[in-house]
Parts: C-alpha cells; structure tokens; sequence
C-alpha cells in the first residue's frame, strides 16, 4: 500500500507507531511512524498501547535509530541528499522505541490499572499517554493522594498514594544539589497536610525530622541557595514544633523553637558509642572497652570513664582484668572528649527529652529537631538521631505491646527523617543501629523512615529493599545508580531513564506508593500560591464541623 | 508520449506470456517511450520495457544513406523500406483491471494474441499508479528492470499533482522492497529524484 495520498488518514496525531517485538522480561521495540522524528521523543515519557482488548501503560525506556540491512546506512552518503532522507526515513532506516509495560487497563470504563502480565499483540499501535490517561493511573489528589509534581511534557499532576506510602519507609535519594531537600519538604509537607486530613486516627502520622541544616523547622533555603523559603511550621504553625539543639543559632536565625534539647552524658549508652565508632575513628577494642566500663560504673560510666587515672593502682588492675589494653582506653577517652565538647551535652540533663519529643508526637504534633551549628559535626548528627530514636522506639515496642488486640490503644504511626543515611544504615553499623531495625521489620511497632541520602551505595542493601517507594533525583554514580535499582525487575531501562533526568527539579519516582515507575517534573514549591496548597484547611473545615455539630 | 490521442490504438500483440507481451506498432517509429503504461483488452497494464525495429523477413537491413541526411525524407524517397520493417515493444505486466477493481498483480491469463494495445491516458496512468505494488513486478522482470522502474516512475510522477510527494512515496515503495540490495536502490533513487 501507498500512503502518498492519504498520509495520515488512517493514523491519529498522538500515534507514534507499532509494536514490532519484544517480551514481557525485556521490553517492546516500537517501529517509529515514519512521520514521526525521534528527535520529539524523550526517555521517561509514557506511551499507551492499543492491545485487541487492554490498553497498557509503558514507560519509554531508550530511543535507537536502525535499518532493516546493516548496509543500507552506509551505502546511502553519497546520495544524502534531502529527497533520499525522506524516502529512507521510516522504511530503509527508521527510529524505534524501547518501552515497557507496567500496567494494564481492561476495555471498560471503569477498569482499574493492574500490574501487566502479558503484552499487546504484534503491530499494536503506540500512541503517546493523554492527560487522562495519566490521571487515571495516578489518581487525583483527595484525601488518600498528594501531589508530587507533573511527569515531563505534561500539565496533569503526578499524585502519590499516601496510605501505601505511610506504611512503608521511603528515601528521597540524588547527588548534592538535586534537589533532594526540595522534594523531602514537599512529601513532609504532604504527609502533614494529608494526615491532618484523615478522620480515623490510625491513618494519622507524626514526622520527627533530624533536621541537619535546618531546613525543614521554620524556613529553608530556596533551590538554587539564593532567598529563603517557608517551611513546616510557617504553613502548619499548629501542628509542628521546632525543637533545637542550639538554641543560639535559633535565635540568630529568628526561629521560634519549642524548646531546647540537651542530652546527658548519663542518656548514653555504649551501643550508641558503637555506631559513632568511624567518625570518632575509634579502633574496634575501643569501642568493646566501653561495655565493661559501663558495667562498673553505671549510667556515670561516660564522666567516670573522663575521670578514671589509669596510672592509679586498683584502676589498671580493673583495666587488666577486662582487658581493656591502654591504648584502646585512651582511644575510647579521646573518643569521648569529643562528645564532651558538644554544645548540647551536659553531665546530666533535667530535662527529659526523649518524653518532651514524644508527649508532641503522641498529641499528634509533628517534631523537627534542628541542629543549628552542629549539622555540620556527623558526630553530633548520628550520635543524636540514633540515641533519641532508639528510646522513642523502644517506648512505641511497649505501647504497641501494650495496644495488643485494641487497635484504638495504639501509638500514632511515625515516620522518622533522617538526612545522610549511609551513616546509619552502612552495612557495618546497620545492624547495630535502630534505624537499621527500623527499616527492616517495616511498620511493626508503627514506625518508618524517611531516609534522605546523596549517596545510597553506601545503604546496606538489605535495607535497600525494604525501602517502599524511592524518590531517585539525578545519581551518576555508577554504584549509586546500582543499589538504588536493585531488586526492580526493570533495571536496565530504568538506569537509562535516571541517568538522562535534569539536574534539577526531575525526579524518578517508583515502588510502593506509585502503580508505576514515573519521572515527575517537582511540584513548584516557594510562591504564596504554592504555600496555599498545603493551607491547613481540612483541619480548619473538621474544627467548623465539630463546633457546627456542638 | 503525449503526440498520441489518449485511447488511440499504437499495436498489436503478437507474442504473450502471463507476465509479458510483445506488441507491434502501427507505425515504424510509433514504439511508446521506456516505462510508459500501457494496456490491452481486459484489460491488463503493462509497462513498456524495450522497443526493437527489425526486417520483417529476418534479415538484418543494409545501410541505404545516399546523400540525405534527414532520416524522414530518406523514408519518404524509399518507400517500400517502410513495408520491409517492423517494429515491437515489450512490456512487462503491471496488474490487471477486474471491472471497477484494479489488480497490481499477475492477471490470471495471458494477454490474447493480436489485442490491440492503447497507450494510457494520464488520469488513468494516475488512477494506476495510486497503488506502487506493481513496483514489484517491474524490478522482478529480466533486462534492465531498474531502468524501466526508473523511467515509469518519472513518468508517471507527471500524472500526479503533488510529483515530489508521489516520487517519495514510490522511493519508500523501492526502500521496502530493494532493503537487501542498497546499491540497486540508491541508484534507483538517483534516477527519480525531482
């Protein structure tokens, strides 16, 4: 047949062109439409196949350019003239998709989207994904989706379905200067937003955010460094408490905080020296010697451990019968003096912290935990964040325990921010840390992790896989790219996509809380509209209703 | 091609397969040009292939210039050489009508002897060439098969409004068909470009 006459009679303007092959393990090859230049197609954009009975949802995964003969290309230069081009184009040689199918909608109306388990027929067409098309997958922000962004090209909202990504842990991963804090402000704000929004309390969820460089509290730096932003407790100012660890650094910023958290010496405990073992740079018999020492002398063991003169008699005797050598005590002592040195860390604290921080949480008040100068100290992060979520977790085990069979008993679920992950999770500490734990027995005792990371190699990779839905930004580290793809049955495409995104403001979203991977162009974040957004307003409307009511 | 009037008889069948016939021309120099389409009763399309002036007593002719240099007027001071000559064409066979249908593919018979043969008038050369499977068939026959296509498809390029699109459509026709043999279609290509 000839289509010089009716060149697109029988085709759509969307159509791209036909399956030619492919399986349902690698992805199918589309035969570009001779009208259609692969120069207008980009990796990560959707395309909907036209099946005899379905339609599936696929994903773009990589463009080629081929030819019917190996030779033709290189017979043709002598003859490249503008009329060979256009008579080669689409025939001889022609442009071909990679796309996988992720999902498939039966022909009616009101089909739900279900995981694909086969593929369109041979010469099904490849049309490109309409807005509705888009929309009918990742449904419309209500009170169980929030919006993330929009995928490329498109003015449709990509939303996330914040149930399924309550109940998992998350990470937001990308190099330095993607945009992971941006995105990470987004879904913190959207979990608040979205639980305020919930009726029944165990859809509810608290975040305690270990808030590094002080982001995330009362206002953050706008993408790109320049100008300020607002950020959880200016939208939410009635359910999120700023809470510091310098309370100096708060007032030169002009932050109202909550109150001021200190931690004494008699709060920590050997494990918690254990997992600072790399950045005190603590040998291995250093970080032993401080178990029998706490044994002798109790929760003091830290200024007692600062005070103890090796060269007294009964003390080296002590020493000998543990065999604790001297130049592992001296490392441990060094170790120590550093923590000693820590603006927040006082021989003993009045203050109970761990109870202030979860008589907030337990009243459904969302906590940030600023660090103020001591962000840029790892040891003052890690040492913090795992000291005061491994208490918090051990009282949620008891109350969960104790909810046992009333399910109306239980802790409100908590989602728990930490920022450069691979310190907790890095194979060598994951097992000691809680967040390690934590991200293994998934929401048993009601709480997950939001893990934020530049460099997620460096997770463990059993952790890795129980991350639920994974936010990827730009990563060009190989290794990177690797162990965040690991155990997703699309691999090879899928690396082909998130090596392409922008460095900025593009994100590659899949798991849990997506029916398919997408890549999503992030949700405008920083003008009064955007802030409008997340107004408190289902909160406010509830209030209106329980007075109405009264 | 276009000296003729649209359904003027040119020739006369005188040998015929499926796939071929040989015509003779009412007149010595009435052979159609190279690639144009032509038909019979039926009717069957062909394309012209070859042309071929001969003794009709299969002798081969001696060579009679006597001063004239003008070949008409030679023929006109030797009359009788006209009668002593033929000449034939060849065609290939494009396709075949089914009555409002049009087949480009084999008839199922060969043309009968002795039909006359019409030249195609350009509507019904355009109304042929709609369809470019009969393509096919042109590269498939013996001698000098890309010339023929080649020159058909120039010819019939005249017939459609839009020649450049038309020569397009028919190049991706021959891409299609000639994917294995680069070299046949580029040279091709060189002679249909507009």
């Amino acid at each position: 047949m000839s289509d010089h006459d009716k060149p697109e009679s029988q085709t759509t303007p969307d159509r791209l062109g036909l399956i030619v092959t492919g399986s349902l393990a690698s992805g199918l090859d589309v035969r570009l439409d001779s009208g259609r230049s692969v120069e207008d197609i980009a990796v990560g954009r959707y395309v909907t196949i036209q099946g005899q009975r379905s339609r599936f949802f696929s994903i773009i995964t990589d463009v080629e350019l081929r030819a019917v003969n190996r030779d033709i290309p290189w017979s043709l230069p002598e003859t490249a003239d503008d009329f060979a081009r256009e008579v080669m184009a689409g025939t001889a040689t022609f442009g071909s998709l990679h796309v996988v199918p992720y999902l498939k909608v039966g022909p009616t109306a009101d089909a739900q989207p279900e995981p694909a388990k086969t593929v369109p027929a041979h010469f099904a067409e490849v049309r490109e994904a309409s807005q509705e098309d888009v929309e009918r997958i990742f449904g419309q922000e209500d009170e169980s989706h929030f919006v993330i962004g929009s995928p490329l090209d498109m003015e449709v909202k990509v939303c996330l379905n914040y149930q399924r990504f309550a109940e998992r842990s998350n990470g937001v991963f990308g190099k330095s200067g993607t945009g992971k804090t941006f995105l990470a402000r987004i879904v913190l704000a959207s979990l608040i937003m979205k639980s305020n929004a919930q009726r029944e309390a165990e859809k509810r969820v608290v975040n305690l955010v270990f808030d590094m460089h002080n982001e995330y509290g009362w206002k953050g730096t706008r993408e790109g460094g320049s100008g300020e932003v607002k950020a959880l407790k200016q939208l939410f100012s009635a359910s999120v408490a700023v809470f510091t660890l310098d309370a100096e650094s708060s007032r030169r910023r002009q932050v109202a905080t909550d109150a001021v958290v200190e931690i004494g010496f008699d709060e920590v405990e050997p494990e918690d020296i254990e997992i600072l073992r790399e950045s005190l740079n603590l040998t291995d018999l250093a970080v032993q010697a401080a178990f029998p020492l706490e044994r002798r002398f109790g929760r003091q063991w830290i200024e007692k451990t600062l005070d103890l003169d090796p060269s007294d008699e009964e003390e080296r005797e002590f020493l000998q019968r543990e065999s604790i050598h001297d130049s592992s005590f001296r490392s441990l002592r060094r170790g120590l003096r550093h923590l000693e040195r820590l603006g927040f860390m006082r021989p003993h604290s009045e203050q109970n912290s761990v109870q202030t921080i979860l008589n907030y949480l337990q009243s459904g008040k969302n906590v940030v935990l600023e660090f103020g100068r001591h962000g840029d100290n790892i040891t003052a992060y890690v040492l913090v964040a795992n000291l005061l979520t491994r208490r918090i977790h051990e009282r949620y085990r008891q109350q969960k325990e104790a909810a046992m069979g009333d399910r109306a008993q239980e802790p409100i679920h908590l989602v728990i921010t930490i920022e450069e992950a691979h310190k907790f999770l890095n194979p060598q500490v994951t097992s000691q840390t809680i967040f390690g734990q934590i991200a293994r027995e998934m929401r048993k005792y009601n709480v997950t992790l939001l893990v934020i990371d530049q460099r997620p190699s460096g997770i463990d990779s059993e952790v890795m896989s129980q991350i639920g839905t994974k936010i990827t930004c730009l990563l060009d580290n190989e290794s990177d790219v690797d162990r965040v793809l690991e155990g997703v049955a699309e691999k090879r495409e899928l690396k082909g996509v998130l090596a392409r995104l922008e460095s900025r403001q593009q994100a590659l979203i899949f798991g849990h809380a997506v029916p398919m991977p997408v890549v999503v162009r992030t949700e405008e974040y920083g003008s009064e509209e955007s802030y409008g957004r997340f107004a408190d307003r289902p909160f406010r409307e509830r209030l209106e209703e329980i007075y109405s009511e009264g | 091609m276009n000296k003729q009037e649209p359904s003027e008889i040119i020739g006369q069948v005188v040998a015929a397969d499926i796939a071929s016939f040989t015509a003779q021309t009412l007149e010595l120099e009435g052979a159609p040009p190279l690639g144009s389409l032509v038909k019979t009763d039926g009717p069957i399309y062909a394309v012209v292939c070859d042309a071929h002036t001969e003794s009709i007593e299969g002798r081969r002719p001696a060579a009679h210039l006597s001063g004239e240099t003008n070949l008409e007027s030679f023929l006109d001071s030797n009359p009788h050489l006209r009668h002593l000559l033929r000449t034939t064409f060849k065609t290939v066979v494009a396709g075949h009508g089914d009555g409002p249908a049009l087949h480009h593919y084999l008839p199922p018979s060969a043309t009968p002897i002795f039909a006359p043969v019409r030249l195609c008038p350009q509507e019904e050369v355009a109304r042929f060439s709609q369809s470019l499977d009969f393509l096919k068939l042109l590269l498939s026959a013996a001698a000098n098969s890309d010339e023929v296509a080649a020159a058909c498809l120039r010819l019939a390029s005249a017939a459609h409004p839009d020649r450049r699109a038309f020569l397009v459509a028919a190049g991706k026709e021959l891409a299609r068909l000639l994917a294995d043999e680069p070299h046949r279609l580029t040279a091709i290509l060189r002679r249909i470009r507009p």
